[in-house]
């Protein structure tokens, strides 16, 4: 595996640092990686925007109450399952809490609208995402702005090879080419923190 | 509940059971990634088309599009180290705004969100031409903190654009008036409490008329700090957040203190950016390289804006605009590092600059440059030494980046060079500069250091050594003038082992020629005040004999025309203590022809009155010596060589001391011949100019020793004319002798020169039927230093200090009385 980039702790030398002694700054890190994906992934099962923010914190709490005592260890069970599990628990407990709410006034309590999908499918999805989002961020800060510029557009705009290259000034070969070596060092990124994490 | 999402819930996410297996460490590698199937890769995602649409769903979709409520981002604009900035539309109304979203979170309610919003309603109420507009801010739904404001298509300033570029800066003026629209865009907001925090030029946008409008105001610093998502820009900046190029002194402090006028140093650094088409510091400079390159600025700006000019060729000799000199001056105003030295306001900054334009007169003050100097010197105490550490530390990158750049000669004599200027500074700026003795030892320890780390990558380098040898030597003459001629000498020794074999290389040869004969001289120097006279003369003779090779090679060269002066002029006082006056007359005999051409050479030299000087006085000493009688009248022209010098540079050290020895010797000379009353007027006034360059500067010995030796003679003179005038009392010579160890750092020749005034002053006291003074007196200098002179002299001493103490006793009553 190659070496992590310094500013960028891998996920396992966060989570070393979350348990035991958990440091504002690792914490705020966590925050970073995982909040739009626990986010994401309560909009969908259903909880609206107001119960996605509570369970946020539902989540965060819970997670800094348990990582103390949670060892991360690969051959048990991933951190993908784990996080999933704490999250699952809250939205449940958050529904179970306002269900009893409801049932007084009678109404359904289900405020958004839930996703057809499998709550397992969901999270799924929402974990591939994931991984990507972090995956197109540390590229972003690896690649050099003009190389960058060029992956993004096709990403982003979905613009063609011949549109990106007369935007930036290159040839539609030369946009081939920094298009293959950004998403293989995407792929790249992706089985590493695969790896890591789930 | 379910174990977790491993199984294989629908065909979409089918990945999970491939995850699940550990695939070997050859499968993550990226050059596999083409084999068919990779089970460390979700499904689908070896072919780019797939993943380039999955990707497209994962950034597109949930993250921003929908994130900032009442608005649709349409797309990115661009990315900078803290924001990310979309190009959107208002829902509400359809217009085109900036959103920017910055890349940290702050949880809802919480203390920084908080503060947020206070800020925000801050920011709305800032309107003003020159400032970016924020129409609303808050929360995006994943908790980023988010700033909605007026588009401006015109981009902004990446970097200050050098005057003369095509655009706003192509004409002086026109650049000039873009420059003070920003200080009053600026000066708008400090008058309603908010600090911009990170001028920059990245935040100067330029509208579709390409006026500046200013960005970012306070907001983006502030929620970082508050957070305590800081940038690592460098090792040394952890918890600094911002721009360090164009961030005021105290901004990188560590009180972070920060208030309008660290605003108006930012402006001042785009004004020199805008100027001189490159920044203050570079901007990859480290905190503390940039604090201490910003300290050297202090100094030496305002010659600098200019020379930077014209070197780069924005300053042709045919530009329609000359470049006015007030404007440096309103640069270095505006870049004090004391904030009390600046511009107290942005808006001051700006009506300076609109007066160059105008052509009015300024506000700022203008500080010549020995002002300048010498409040630097007094007001930074430490900044000197920093200042060489930082020089220093450029250097000695620059060396090491050697090895590894193309371009090895330019950075290699850039480095040298660096060295060069530092080295100068420690001799020129701080031996000869009134105070300025205690600033030396530390700049020349820490070129000295980087020397020594330098050749440790670099064992053998010519340059380096000689760079080296130069330290040690200028270190000696410290450790000598400090009164430690033991370290001096083992400086020297280390200097003369190096600079022997580098007079062979050619590179170097001839600066190491000129090094190798100022260590003889030196080392000369200190044999002959230890009394070592056989081996001061071998030392000088050495030095001669290279001088004059010197001088042969290159007779046009006046440094070396100098130096062979000096070795002479070594050599024939040497020949006058040993009482050698052929040899002294031969030596002197070519001093005057020396001195005339070096002043044909370089007329305007400073150091030429020195010469002329030298060349009275040294025949002054010899005519004495000689019988001649006394040699009043060439001490007379010497001094008034000297005097000159003393009025037109008065902060200089060195002419004052050289102006109070020679009214010691005039006043000597005139006292022989009986001219009493002039010569206590010349003692006196030599006496009050060692006082003073005494209390500039305590440690200098040779003061010391010569103020004594003048205390004494006064004290003789005024006993000889039976006044007890004001400059000296005997009270004053005997606490003088009594404090402790005032003596014991003289000189070997200083406590004999001493000792000899010492005992011309008893007996003169004695013969004025005062003999228990005399006897105080020299029993007191016999004490301290009675073991300098030999044996004979000692005995010789101590039996007129026996009969003077038994004058004493026979009218011990009567003096006693006296004294009340």
């Amino acid at each position: 595996m190659e070496p992590a980039r310094p500013d960028e702790p891998t996920r396992t030398a966060l989570l070393r640092r979350l348990h035991g002694d958990p440091d504002a700054e690792a914490w705020n890190e966590f925050c970073t990686r995982y909040s739009e994906l626990v986010t994401n992934y309560c909009r969908r099962t259903g909880l609206g925007a107001d119960d996605c923010q509570e369970l946020f914190q539902e989540v965060f709490f819970a997670l800094f109450q348990r990582l103390p005592r949670f060892r991360y260890d690969r051959s048990r069970g991933r951190f993908r399952a784990y996080l999933w599990r704490v999250v699952h628990n809250q939205a449940m407990a958050i529904r179970r809490r306002r269900g009893r709410r409801r049932e007084v006034g009678g109404t359904a309590w289900v405020e958004g609208q839930a996703s057809a999908d499998h709550p397992d499918a969901i999270w799924e999805e929402e974990w591939r995402k994931h991984h990507l989002r972090r995956a197109v961020e540390r590229l972003r800060r690896e690649l050099p702005s003009r190389h960058y510029e060029v992956f993004r557009l096709s990403a982003y705009e979905r613009l063609t090879a011949a549109e990106i290259a007369q935007r930036c000034g290159t040839s539609v070969q030369m946009v081939y080419k920094l298009r293959s070596q950004a998403m293989e060092r995407l792929r790249t990124l992706v089985r590493r923190q695969i790896e890591e994490e789930g | 509940m379910k174990g977790g999402p491993r199984g294989r819930p629908s065909p979409k996410t089918g990945s999970g059971a491939g995850v699940g297996r550990e695939g070997g460490e050859g499968a993550s590698r990226a050059r596999d990634a083409m084999s068919t199937s990779d089970p460390l890769l979700p499904e689908g995602w070896e072919d780019d088309e797939a993943l380039l649409a999955e990707l497209q769903s994962a950034l597109g979709e949930g993250i921003l599009r929908d994130a900032v409520p009442g608005h649709r981002l349409v797309r990115e604009l661009g990315v900078g180290g803290q924001a990310r900035v979309f190009l959107a539309e208002r829902l509400a109304d359809g217009a085109v705004v900036a959103v920017k979203v910055l890349e940290l979170r702050m949880l809802p309610n919480s203390r920084a969100a908080r503060r947020l919003e206070r800020e925000l309603e801050v920011l709305q109420r800032l309107e003003h031409p020159g400032i970016v507009r924020v129409h609303e801010g808050g929360l995006t739904r994943c908790w980023r903190p988010y700033l909605v404001e007026e588009y401006l298509p015109g981009g902004a300033l990446k970097r200050v654009l050098p005057l003369g570029a095509p655009g706003p800066c192509a004409d002086l003026d026109g650049a000039l008036e873009l420059f003070a629209r920003i200080c009053d865009a600026v000066d708008h907001a400090h008058k309603r409490g908010v600090v911009h925090r990170d001028l920059k030029p990245s935040n100067v946008l330029l509208d579709a008329e390409g006026s500046p409008k200013v960005a970012d105001f306070g907001i983006a610093r502030e929620i970082a700090e508050l957070v305590g998502a800081v940038e690592p820009v460098a090792a040394d900046t952890v918890g600094f957040v911002g721009s360090l190029a164009y961030a005021s002194p105290e901004a990188t402090g560590a009180a972070r203190d920060v208030d309008v006028r660290s605003d108006v140093f930012s402006l001042g650094v785009l004004l020199f950016e805008l100027l001189t088409g490159i920044p203050v510091v570079p901007h990859d400079a480290t905190l503390r390289e940039r604090v201490l390159a910003l300290e050297r600025l202090d100094d030496h700006l305002p010659s600098r804006v200019h020379r930077l000019r014209r070197r780069r060729g924005l300053l042709p000799a045919a530009a329609p605009h000359r470049l006015p000199r007030e404007l440096d001056a309103v640069v270095a105003e505006a870049l004090a590092l004391d904030r009390e030295e600046r511009y107290q306001s942005a808006a001051a900054l700006a009506a300076d600059v609109r007066a160059v334009v105008d052509g009015r007169p300024l506000l700022a003050r203008r500080l010549g440059p020995m002002r300048r100097a010498v409040r630097f010197v007094r007001r930074h105490p430490t900044a000197v030494a920093s200042l060489a550490l930082a020089m220093v530390a450029t250097a000695a990158f620059a060396v090491q980046e050697v090895g590894r750049a193309r371009e090895r000669r330019a950075n290699y004599a850039w480095a040298l060079d660096t060295l060069g200027v530092l080295l100068d500074q420690a001799v020129a700026g701080f031996e000869r500069l009134v105070g300025g003795e205690a600033y030396r030892g530390e700049l020349l320890r820490s070129a000295l250091d980087a020397f020594e780390t330098m050749l440790q990558t670099h064992p053998g380098d010519p340059a380096l050594r000689l760079g080296r040898a130069r330290c040690l030597l200028l270190l000696g003459v410290l450790h000598r003038d400090e009164g430690d001629p033991a370290a001096a000498l083992t400086a020297y020794r280390r200097a003369l082992d190096d600079l022997r074999t580098l007079v062979a290389v050619p590179k170097v040869a001839r600066d190491a020629r000129r090094a190798l004969s100022l260590t003889l001289v030196r080392i000369g120097d200190v044999r002959k005040e230890d009394g070592d006279l056989a081996a001061a003369e071998r030392h000088y003779r050495e030095a001669l004999s290279v001088d004059q090779e010197r001088a042969a090679a290159a007779p046009e060269d006046v440094t070396a025309l100098d130096d062979l002066f000096w070795s002479h002029h070594r050599l024939g006082h040497l020949a006058l203590m040993q009482e050698d006056l052929e040899g002294a007359r031969r030596a002197f005999a070519r001093l005057e022809p020396l001195a005339d051409r070096i002043q044909a050479l370089d007329p305007e030299r400073a150091a030429n009155w020195n010469l002329f000087f030298a060349v009275q006085r040294s025949w002054a000493a010899w005519d004495r010596l000689a019988g001649r009688g006394p040699a009043r009248e060439r001490l007379a022209r010497a001094e008034a060589a000297v005097r000159r010098r003393v009025e037109t540079s008065p902060g200089l050290w060195f002419p004052r001391f050289q102006l109070a020895s020679v009214l010691g010797a005039l006043a000597a000379a005139e006292a022989e011949e009986g001219l009493l009353a002039e010569a206590l007027r010349h003692a006196a006034e030599a006496r009050r100019i060692l006082v003073e360059l005494e209390g500039a500067d305590p440690s200098k010995q040779e003061v010391a020793a010569l103020l004594l030796r003048t205390d004494l003679e006064v004290l003789r003179l005024q006993v000889l004319l039976g006044t007890e005038a004001t400059s000296v009392t005997r009270e004053s010579v005997l606490a003088r002798l009594a404090e402790d160890g005032s003596l014991s750092r003289l000189s070997a020749l200083d406590r004999v020169a001493l000792l000899g005034a010492a005992e011309r002053c008893a007996l003169a006291l004695a013969d004025a039927g005062r003999p228990g003074l005399g006897a105080r007196i020299l029993a007191a200098v016999l004490e301290d230093i009675g073991d300098a002179t030999t044996e004979g002299d000692e005995a010789r001493l101590r039996a007129v200090l026996g009969d003077l103490e038994r004058r004493a006793g026979l009218q011990a009553g009567g003096e006693e009385g006296g004294n009340r």
